[in-house]
């Protein structure tokens, strides 16, 4: 079921915009909240908007991200947010890519450049060199600390689970 | 409307013992399809593989860059937002740019129904039989993101692959919906394009699944025409004035493409808008006799076109 979101709702969404710089990127976009064993927020035109609202569809435009107690990025969510904001990302190496893709962790010598805004325990956007986000990590270090033969950042979620979910998939 | 059949032959025994096909499907296609020596030689062969370049998220240069340096080779196809993959040192399904839905493994020939449909920016469609979604996604790309897609699948098991999709390929203009297309009327919505890829046996797809060859019957042809005709007239009556359908199939049995076109031409005012790919459509097959313009429709054959076999068809709506 779609539905709009509350004003609390939009309140939480906007100041985690806010934290990444991108409240006015998300200001005017079209936002539904799917309710189900968790909230999920989709983004989608305004004409998919209206027919969500009218006739119950089974998936409307994309998956933004998950309204936990915390809010939880969706990789769809993490591709949007790397093409537009500069706050807390890591760009690894391309055979950091790889491994990234396969689900595995990052030590601090594949990444080759980051933001300088991250601590300890903290959310951050993974990046190719293109700038592409192929996963969300959460770091151990903070930015100045980074450890070159440590696992620096934990992989949560990556886009080689693309891959690993087709295979389970009636096409 | 009973699958037309024709008598056994020495030459349907001999090429459907040759190549393992049923006779009965043999003996149709030495009626209809041309070269039909080189078509059943072709058939044994691995498809060609395309891929579609997801202008949502990349331009068509900066794939080719990335996948060039990755070891691949691409040549341009007469769909310009398609690449013959000519030679690929792993899997063009796992490189990063298709995780990040850069692009979508696609024939050649499914690419060209949307080609034909032509959306533009800011209409409402319909995509009546959609998983996994690939018209679909191309669908989207094609109207950039804007106005409204409605896509429908009435299997629940091939729900997952359409969210798959399109949350990877990026498209936001489009709403789902898990539910049987001769339901869509129940939307309330009038659409001014409708591509109809309808639920059909398949005979244009045995490169990938040679069980094929045998495991169909002139009855499921039958069933098939059946219900490919009713879905057509569902589509018909959705269809704004002036609005256009792309009728297609991944079959070669003209009881499931030319014979389901002619219905809509007896039935609606309605004309076939001509398509620049692809071969004539036939104006007969055994005792059938099909409207004239059925030639305007398109067929694609794998040992003359490198594609899969499939049919088009633009049906414009007065």
């Amino acid at each position: 079921m779609y539905r709009k979101l509350t004003r609390e709702e939009r309140t939480i969404l906007n100041r985690f915009f806010g934290k990444w710089d991108l409240f006015d990127y998300f200001q005017h976009k079209n936002l539904l909240v799917k309710e189900g064993k968790v909230r999920e927020i989709f983004m989608m035109t305004g004409d998919a908007k209206k027919l969500a609202l009218n006739k119950d569809p089974y998936l409307a435009g994309i998956k933004l991200c998950e309204l936990r107690k915390h809010i939880s990025l969706s990789l769809e969510g993490a591709y949007m947010f790397a093409k537009n904001t500069n706050k807390k990302k890591i760009v690894v190496t391309d055979q950091a890519e790889a491994l990234v893709l396969y689900g595995r962790d990052i030590f601090g010598q594949s990444i080759i450049n980051h933001t300088n805004d991250f601590g300890e325990n903290e959310i951050v956007l993974i990046t190719n060199r293109y700038g592409d986000a192929i996963g969300i990590g959460r770091t151990r270090y903070h930015a100045d600390k980074i450890q070159k033969r440590r696992v620096t950042v934990t992989n949560i979620a990556d886009r080689g689970w693309y891959l690993r979910e087709e295979a389970n998939f009636e096409m | 409307m009973k699958t037309v059949t024709f008598s056994s032959t020495k030459e349907s025994k001999e090429l459907a013992k040759q190549y393992a096909y049923s006779e009965w499907i043999v003996n149709r296609f030495l009626r209809y399809i041309p070269d039909v020596y080189k078509f059943l030689k072709s058939m044994d062969k691995r498809p060609q593989q395309y891929i579609r370049v997801n202008s949502l998220k990349i331009s068509k240069m900066e794939l080719k860059t990335r996948l060039t340096e990755r070891g691949f080779e691409l040549e341009d196809t007469i769909v310009e937002d398609v690449f013959i993959v000519k030679k690929a040192p792993h899997s063009i399904g796992a490189t990063p740019e298709y995780l990040l839905g850069y692009y979508y493994i696609q024939d050649l020939s499914s690419c060209i129904s949307v080609v034909a449909m032509d959306p533009k920016n800011d209409e409402t469609n319909l995509d009546m039989c959609a998983a996994p979604g690939g018209k679909t996604t191309y669908i989207a790309q094609k109207m950039n993101n804007t106005g409204l897609l409605v896509a429908m699948e009435a299997s629940k098991r091939r729900m997952n692959s359409i969210v798959f999709n399109l949350n990877r390929c990026g498209v936001m203009n489009t709403c789902v919906y898990n539910m049987d297309a001769l339901m869509a009327p129940k939307l309330g919505l009038k659409y001014d394009k409708i591509l109809l890829d309808a639920p059909c046996t398949c005979e244009g797809v045995i490169q990938k699944d040679i069980g094929r060859k045998t495991s169909r019957t002139p009855e499921d042809i039958e069933f098939c025409s059946t219900e490919q005709t009713k879905l057509v007239d569902t589509a018909v009556n959705l269809i704004k004035p002036g609005g256009s359908l792309v009728y297609a199939t991944c079959s070669f049995a003209p009881e499931e493409n030319e014979l389901v076109v002619d219905h809509v031409l007896q039935k609606y005012d309605a004309e076939i808008i001509p398509i620049p790919y692809g071969s004539e459509g036939l104006t007969q097959f055994g005792d059938l006799k099909f409207d004239p313009q059925a030639k305007n429709t398109r067929r694609f054959y794998p040992h003359i076109h490198s594609t899969l076999g499939f049919y088009v068809a633009k049906i414009k709506i007065k």
